[in-house]
């Protein structure tokens, strides 16, 4: 599937028809029969579980929370994050332990104030740490994505996601990920291999013309 | 280089119990203040300090030498007010005043003293007219903050003014108290031979800071004028403050509760007429045993809402600790701002969504520091690391200006610090490496992207080229070398995702 036809959903400020939507939103559609349900808590693992956060805040419309520790929220690079979603949607919160990451997440999902809320965890949440996220989800009304860095525990999370690169040969500029869906509490499980189309255009560089700092292979290979 | 006045009343708490026509002033009187767990005496009369007393004495030992001595308890309440008076008072005189506690005022007075015919004759005026007060004053007027202040404690006449740019030879006679340096180090100055500013300067600034501590050659370059030491005038802001007191102390949690909300209640209708909101309010609390405690909570946009406040005191208040109680409880309205006008065109879901979203800040930047609380600004430079900058978050949803495109390819994670790679397999970029306990194979690349970081940054200002490396298992690293480096060292900058 091609799940991201049109990766730039831009929306810097909540228009008045998106409030409205966001009042009554039930879910994010990945495709015609796949979506992750607002106000409930889903969990990704994997190597490219970035990839997938990335992916479903682009199709929220509200301000997007990336909670934790320095190394996650302030590795992200706007720049490229704007091919997705306006980074000026993007607030980040740097936590010092698992306690405060926990907390603040919880905040973050009952106070409305967000739509997506992104959660960078080690060891994933336990069942009573997850039903807890999952009730201030459901009073938020907001979507939130724990990524998981290591193990993920039985916890009370809507759905759980392995996500992987996906091995290729052909189709350089495309990004091809596996999106496994390990565990779904309302429905089927499944594999998806998601596409993003589009990758930047390089003809500029290899074509010979200048740009502001890209240096032609030839200048390169002289240094 | 500005010009700064220093006015310094010495006997100003004196003063202040003349202008309220004290009797007891004609004979043997002095100020009493608790220094060191005995009342010393601070202010002496002229007969008093006649009678062989110096400040710094405690009672039994003055009585003992002049048993007519009457003395009086310091106020620095009420002193503290008699000074800020002088400085309304001063308004008129330069725009820039600042308080100099306990007893002395600061003026910036470039460009005003011509008004007044002149730094002499301004100096002359000034002392005229608080003595018209009943104030005792000495003017002084240097370069600096320091040597001003200097000049008016120890020159001999009351007025004295040392040139634009003799800084230097006006501080060379004066003693080492000029710098304003706490005693101890002035007694250990003087244990090495070193008694007056002139002796300072012709010694080596290391050679000092090594010996008295980087304290003592801070105030040096200040007085000098090395260092910028500016006036640090406050405006007179109207207050928005209420204050609560109580016959007996409270400490049961709806008691407070009941106190906080009209404190809430009497602070916000004052901003609210106003149309101003604040950032900070600050609650303090006066413990009957353990004294003062001050709460600050902040607020992501300025506000005036008495819940949003209330809300916001709630854990603050839940985590002091009140045993006997507390009967004395203020709440002060900080960092004012004008409200904008914009919420009020906006539509009442947009509203509700943004007044949520800034009630989540606040709430997390309360407990967690408003500085980890933050959003990313674009910057306007090529190199990567500094494309973006990290600042705290403000209350308004999305930007009004779109994200600057960016032609080059950035990775989604782009580390702060390059990690270097185990390069197993030579290449330009590398056939295959090792990184975090994982070897990687290349697949394909593309680059390189040459970027000259910015000169005239202090750092690492080498050369970087950037490549875009596909490996086999799927994943793809933005490697970084520099050029023309043998042999070369390969770096991850960041990982796409």
């Amino acid at each position: 599937m091609n799940i991201m036809e049109n990766p730039s959903v831009k929306l810097g400020r909540l228009t008045s028809a998106a409030a409205q939507e966001s009042y009554t939103r039930k879910f994010v559609k990945l495709t015609d029969i796949v979506g992750l349900a607002y106000g409930r808590v889903h969990e990704v693992t994997g190597p490219s579980q970035d990839s997938f956060a990335v992916c479903i805040a682009a199709k929220t419309a509200g301000p997007i929370v990336w909670i934790g520790r320095d190394r996650d929220v302030y590795s992200l690079c706007p720049s490229a994050l704007s091919r997705f979603f306006d980074p000026a949607r993007l607030i980040t919160i740097e936590c010092t332990s698992r306690q405060e990451n926990l907390w603040a997440a919880e905040e973050a999902l009952r106070s409305k104030g967000a739509e997506c809320v992104i959660v960078q965890m080690d060891q994933g949440p336990n069942l009573k740490e997850s039903r807890r996220l999952q009730l201030a989800a459901e009073a938020g009304r907001c979507l939130g994505l724990i990524l998981i860095g290591r193990r993920a525990q039985s916890s009370a999370a809507q759905t759980r996601w392995h996500c992987r690169p996906a091995e290729t040969k052909e189709a350089a500029n495309d990004q091809i990920w596996r999106w496994e869906l390990t565990k779904n509490k309302s429905g089927k499980t499944g594999i998806w291999d998601a596409v993003l189309k589009g990758q930047q255009p390089r003809e500029e560089v290899q074509g010979g013309r200048y740009g502001t700092h890209h240096v032609h292979l030839d200048a390169a290979s002289s240094a | 280089m500005g010009r700064i006045m220093s006015i310094w009343m010495p006997r100003l708490p004196l003063d202040r119990r003349k202008r309220l026509s004290d009797p007891r002033l004609g004979g043997a009187f002095a100020i009493v203040r608790e220094i060191k767990n005995a009342l010393r005496l601070t202010h002496l009369t002229e007969q008093a300090a006649n009678a062989g007393l110096t400040s710094g004495m405690s009672i039994p030992d003055a009585r003992a030498i002049c048993p007519d001595l009457l003395t009086e308890k310091a106020d620095p309440v009420r002193e503290g007010a008699l000074l800020r008076a002088l400085r309304r008072w001063a308004d008129r005189l330069s725009p820039q005043v600042a308080l100099d506690k306990p007893c002395g005022l600061f003026l910036n007075v470039s460009g005003c003293a011509h008004l007044f015919g002149g730094e002499e004759a301004m100096g002359a005026y000034i002392i005229e007219q608080l003595s018209d007060m009943q104030i005792t004053a000495r003017v002084g007027i240097a370069d600096t903050k320091l040597a001003a202040r200097a000049l008016a404690q120890f020159s001999g006449p009351p007025m004295s003014a040392a040139p634009a740019g003799q800084t230097g030879a006006a501080l060379f006679h004066m003693p080492l108290e000029g710098l304003g340096l706490p005693s101890k180090t002035c007694g250990d100055l003087k244990r090495a031979g070193l008694k007056t500013i002139g002796d300072l300067q012709n010694r080596k600034t290391s050679e000092l800071a090594r010996r008295f501590g980087l304290g003592l050659t801070q105030s040096f370059n200040a007085a000098m004028g090395y260092v910028p030491d500016p006036i640090c005038a406050q405006a007179i802001d109207p207050v928005y403050a209420a204050r609560m007191t109580l016959p007996d102390p409270i400490g049961l949690k709806d008691d407070l509760d009941a106190v906080l909300s009209r404190l809430t209640a009497s602070v916000s209708s004052r901003l609210k007429t106003a149309q101003t909101g604040a950032r900070n309010f600050r609650l303090t609390v006066r413990c009957v045993d353990t004294g003062d405690h001050d709460l600050v909570v902040g607020f992501a946009r300025p506000t005036f809402e008495p819940d949003a406040i209330r809300q916001q005191f709630l854990h603050p208040l839940e985590t002091l600790k009140i045993e006997f109680g507390a009967d004395w409880f203020r709440l002060v309205a900080t960092n004012l701002e004008p409200l904008q006008p914009k919420q009020m065109i906006m539509g009442e879901e947009e509203l509700r969504a943004s007044e949520d979203y800034a009630k989540m800040l606040s709430t997390l930047g309360n407990r967690l520091g408003f500085d980890r609380v933050r959003m990313f600004s674009p910057e306007d430079s090529h190199v990567p690391e500094l494309e973006c900058r990290s600042v705290e978050a403000d209350g308004n949803i999305g930007s009004d200006a779109a994200w600057p495109k960016s032609s080059c390819v950035r990775p989604e994670r782009l580390f702060r610090r390059s990690e270097r790679i185990n390069v197993l397999h030579a290449g330009r970029p590398p056939q295959s490496f090792q990184w975090r306990g994982h070897i990687y194979t290349r697949l394909e690349e593309q680059g390189p992207e040459r970027v000259t970081p910015d000169w005239w940054r202090p750092g690492d200002n080498r050369t970087r080229d950037y490549w875009t490396v596909r490996t086999q298992c799927g994943s793809r690293f933005w490697l970084m070398t520099h050029p023309a480096q043998t042999p070369p060292e390969w770096f991850i900058a960041g990982q796409f995702l």
